[in-house]
């Protein structure tokens, strides 16, 4: 599904990162872990378009990305999360739900003053908002604006607006920091039951190892720009270099 | 082009009239008009006006065998009293120029006031008629069109001799426009008129809704007491607007009109219904006579040929008034203290294209004749119907 | 206050302030959406104007035809305003106030641009050849066909503009691209076409104002600049964001202007030259009081809100 190969990209004399190479598989949840500056966050924006790397590519789904724009990437079917959520605060949860549907008729302006010709599409798009946000509990709430939600629902709907546009891959920047431990863990719920039902595959950048170990199918560990350990949850925990560098140990 | 090497071509092009002005001794006349703005192409006209005449005074002082030629240097007042102040100390300042022909109304006028009283500038202004510019010993001579404080008297003999008992008055809010009215009302009073209201008005207003009406309700309550009738002194566009309120007005169709010379134009009447509201209003305005002397045949003919467009109304009197200035300089030289104290004389002694310019002590024309007009038998176009003598304050109405 | 001033002065409240809104929901659309206080607005409504009264000079004098061509007339000066130089000059990454100067420069063009072709054609303070007639009148209450004309057009565009913003998918990609361009941009929504479309659709609705404005009185170059003031103050009582406080502000303003001022006339003798002035009273006040405007008394979903 995702390929990167000899990926870098340096600001100023600093490598953010450094010739990392790995895979996600289809319909694989793949962990993103390492202390702070690790390159991280580098690496989700060269993935999601938002920075061009140096040198190394980027496949997904069989096609190069690597130079592609924001827009472009989503549209191919990789949509990203943020940290901090990335919202249409001033709307509501369900304007926020309905606005990544692809070709939508209403949105052009021969079409949308005819309500007959697009009231059929719109139907059916609420329809599936509707059925996306009874799975993240969101549905009590659709007519409320989004700035209203709380931070762990902000998350939620972050998420539910990245699945609107139907993708087959996202990228999740810490979808728990801030949130109560109980919603970290239902958050992670809601993720493996989509990648269970959806067959989405999922690329998560996460602190709270905890959780993160017990949902994922692979990890990946960055230290210093470089990829320092890859393989399964309960490998990586036994790794003695991850143990070094990451948990001081 | 870079920037400084723009700049530094454009001050040496500037410069270049000085060095080409050789062996002539140039005396710089202003102007100062407003160009842009609602009364733009007024001024654009009156400029023509005056630079006409400067061109026929420099042929006869050639042909004399005189040395001394005149410029014209001109500035954009913008029609305020602001833009007009700065206009005037542009010329000023850039040309050297001691006597300037303009500006055109009396605000713009008042607003340049100051600056020229100060700097020993002197203003001949050729079409400013407001009471308030009436001000003795200062800067400003208004040659050729008489104040309005004969007018305002005009206004008041009519409206006694029409039987008017009250008037209600809708007026522009400005130095003209209140001080029309505010004579207006003096004059009336001492005619043995009844009562008056006012209701003035921003110029050039988005929407005169609310003052048509209030006019309306006036005329309801004056007309308790007499015959009323309705004294306009507006602009010609403000005045289309109020006479489109006015046509759904249940009352202000009841009763006569009076309009001011700005009124006195057939575009009014090229709406129909506007045409036969106010032929049914009686309506009559008070315009200047339109007296011409043999000059002004001539000056007509020589404006068609230098520009290829017959003069708009008014540029005679802007041809008069450089001819004033220009005569002016030439008897007492190119100086502000001078030409002040010689202008009356000169002025009082110079016929142009309408009447002899004398002057009052305020420096204001002296001699003041009108010309009443009212709405001919086809309904598009003025016709006159009377005089009203100013100096004599005696109003002969035709039949 | 006599029954007639009051009831003239209401229709005049209502009719002005039908046009204040059409005006001012323009300027709200640009603010929120392309984040432009856009001064030039004024000059799309002249450039409406414009249009109705040549085309009713030599063309038509169906009024259908003159108000759809000067509708017509105001999105491509607007669309042609975006293309040529507020696209180029935001790609530049200009402040706020100095896109805000800029659409002052625009609006300063094409006035004096209006001004030399209305000198040149003779076209100062004429009427759209729409004869006026009286079709109610009754006692005080008087009722014309441009007041039949002006009100149902106005509010007729302003529910229409609602509903599309509130309802359409289009309207929904507009309100989100005003909440969070960045978002809008990633999530592949084609974001130049979105603005396009909402420069065709603010200077539709001001050329249509124009229109309607040039009906009401007369037109001249600086119609629309005359009246961007009380349109501004009422965009500004709707907090520069809401629909439904625009609206509200817009009928408040045209009432202060109207019914006020005749009512201050009335019982104070207040000339009416301080009309003029009351809109920068309300600005001022506004800003002082209650930065936000009207929204929060009004909210609704289909709002354009903070």
């Amino acid at each position: 599904m995702l390929q990167i190969r000899d990926l870098t990209r340096s600001f100023g004399g600093l490598r953010a990162v450094d010739g990392v190479s790995f895979d996600v598989g289809d319909g694989q949840v793949t962990g993103l872990i390492g202390p702070n500056g690790s390159g991280k966050s580098t690496l989700l924006n060269l993935i999601a378009g938002q920075l061009h790397p140096d040198t190394g590519s980027i496949h997904f789904g069989g096609q190069d990305i690597t130079r592609s724009s924001p827009d472009a990437i989503n549209r191919l079917g990789l949509a990203r999360g943020y940290q901090d959520p990335a919202l249409f605060f001033q709307m509501s949860v369900l304007d926020n739900t309905l606005l990544p549907a692809r070709e939508q008729l209403g949105e052009s302006p021969w079409h949308a003053p005819w309500h007959a010709r697009w009231r059929g599409q719109e139907q059916h798009n609420a329809a599936r908002a509707d059925t996306l946000l009874e799975r993240l509990q969101l549905r009590d709430l659709f007519d409320r604006r989004a700035s209203d939600l709380s931070g762990g629902q902000m998350k939620l709907l972050d998420i539910g607006r990245s699945l609107s546009g139907e993708p087959s891959m996202l990228l999740l920047d810490e979808p728990t920091a801030g949130v109560a431990p109980k919603l970290a863990r239902e958050i992670f719920q809601h993720i493996a039951t989509l990648n269970r039902e959806a067959a989405l595959s999922f690329l998560i950048v996460e602190h709270r190892l905890d959780i993160l170990f017990d949902f994922v199918d692979q990890v990946i560990v960055l230290h210093m720009g470089k990829v320092l350990a890859a393989g399964k949850p309960d490998d990586i925990v036994k790794d003695v270099r991850v143990r070094e560098v990451y948990f001081g140990l | 082009m870079n920037c400084r090497r723009l700049i530094a071509v454009l001050l040496v092009l500037s410069l270049s009239p000085v060095f080409a002005s050789g062996a002539q001794d140039n005396v710089t006349l202003g102007v100062v008009m407003p160009f842009t703005g609602a009364l733009g192409s007024f001024g654009s006209d009156f400029v023509r006006g005056v630079e006409l005449a400067v061109a026929q005074m420099n042929a006869e002082l050639e042909a004399a065998g005189s040395a001394t030629r005149f410029v014209t240097a001109s500035a954009d007042t913008e029609g305020t009293p602001d833009g007009s102040a700065r206009a005037v100390q542009t010329v000023v300042q850039t040309t050297g120029a001691n006597v300037i022909v303009g500006p055109l109304t009396t605000s713009e006028v008042l607003g340049a006031k100051q600056y020229a009283d100060e700097n020993g500038v002197v203003l001949v202004a050729p079409a400013s008629s407001g009471p308030a510019g009436g001000i003795p010993g200062d800067n400003i001579f208004r040659v050729m069109y008489p104040p309005d404080t004969f007018s305002a008297k005009a206004y008041a003999r009519i409206a006694v001799t029409r039987g008017y008992q009250n008037v209600a008055i809708l007026n522009l809010d400005d130095p003209y426009g209140n001080g029309l009215a505010d004579r207006f009302q003096i004059e009336f009073a001492a005619a043995g008129g009844g009562s008056t209201t006012r209701i003035t008005y921003t110029p050039d207003p988005p929407d005169l809704s609310g003052e048509i009406a209030r006019l309306s309700a006036d005329v309801a309550s004056l007309s308790e007491s007499g015959e009323t009738a309705v004294l306009c002194v507006c602009f010609l566009g403000d005045a289309q607007k109020a006479l489109q309120l006015a046509l759904v007005d249940p009352l202000l169709g009841t009763v006569d009109w009076i309009g001011n010379e700005a009124m006195t134009a057939p575009e009014l009447l090229e709406d129909a219904s506007v045409s036969a509201f106010l032929q049914n209003a009686d309506f009559v305005t008070v315009g200047a006579y339109s007296t011409e002397t043999p000059l002004a045949a001539r000056f007509a003919e020589s404006f068609a040929e230098h520009f290829g467009n017959p003069p708009g109304p008014f540029t005679n009197y802007a041809f008069d008034a450089a001819n004033i200035a220009m005569l002016s300089i030439l008897a007492a030289g190119n100086d502000g203290a001078a030409v002040k104290s010689i202008l009356p004389f000169i002025s009082g002694h110079y016929i142009g294209t309408t009447v002899q310019g004398l002057l009052d002590d305020n420096g204001d024309q002296a001699i003041a004749w009108y010309s009443i007009y009212q709405i001919n038998a086809d309904g598009n176009d003025f016709e006159s119907v009377g005089l009203y003598n100013g100096s004599a304050d005696s109003l002969e109405l035709d039949g | 206050m006599p029954p007639a001033l009051l009831i003239t002065s209401l229709v005049h409240s209502i009719q002005v302030g039908s046009l204040y809104a059409l005006m001012a929901l323009g300027i709200t659309l640009t603010m929120r959406v392309i984040r432009l206080p856009n001064f030039a607005h004024a000059e799309f409504v002249t450039t409406g104007a414009f249009t109705a009264l040549v085309v009713s000079l030599f063309l038509s004098r169906s009024p259908v035809v003159i108000l759809g061509l000067a509708t017509l007339s105001g999105a491509l000066v607007a669309l042609s305003s975006h293309l040529l130089v507020f696209r180029p000059m935001s790609r530049r990454k200009l402040s706020t106030y100095s896109m805000l100067l800029v659409s002052f420069a625009v609006g300063l063009i094409l006035r004096y641009v209006l001004f030399v072709l209305s000198d040149y054609y003779q076209l100062f303070d004429k009427r759209i050849q729409i004869p006026l007639q009286i079709l109610v009148r009754e006692s005080y209450l008087v009722l014309t066909n441009i007041t039949f004309t002006i009100v149902p057009v106005s509010i007729a565009c302003v529910i229409a503009l609602a509903l599309l913003l509130g309802r359409t998918a289009l309207g929904r990609e507009m309100r989100a691209l005003a909440s969070n361009p960045e978002l809008a941009h990633i999530l592949g929504m084609r974001v130049e076409r979105i603005r396009s479309l909402t420069w065709l659709l603010t200077g539709a609705t001001a050329g249509l104002a124009g229109a309607l404005w040039g009906l009401y009185t007369f037109v001249n170059p600086l119609l629309g600049w005359l009246a961007i003031l009380p349109v501004f103050a009422a965009a500004i009582l709707g907090g520069l964001s809401s629909f439904a406080g625009t609206i509200l502000g817009a009928y408040l303003v045209a009432f202060c202007e109207n019914t006020l001022m005749q009512a201050l006339n009335h019982y104070t003798g207040l000339t009416f030259s301080f009309k003029a002035a009351i809109p920068f009273v309300i600005i001022i006040l506004v800003l002082l009081l209650r930065p936000q405007g009207l929204t929060g008394f009004v909210r609704r979903s289909g709002d354009l809100e903070r």
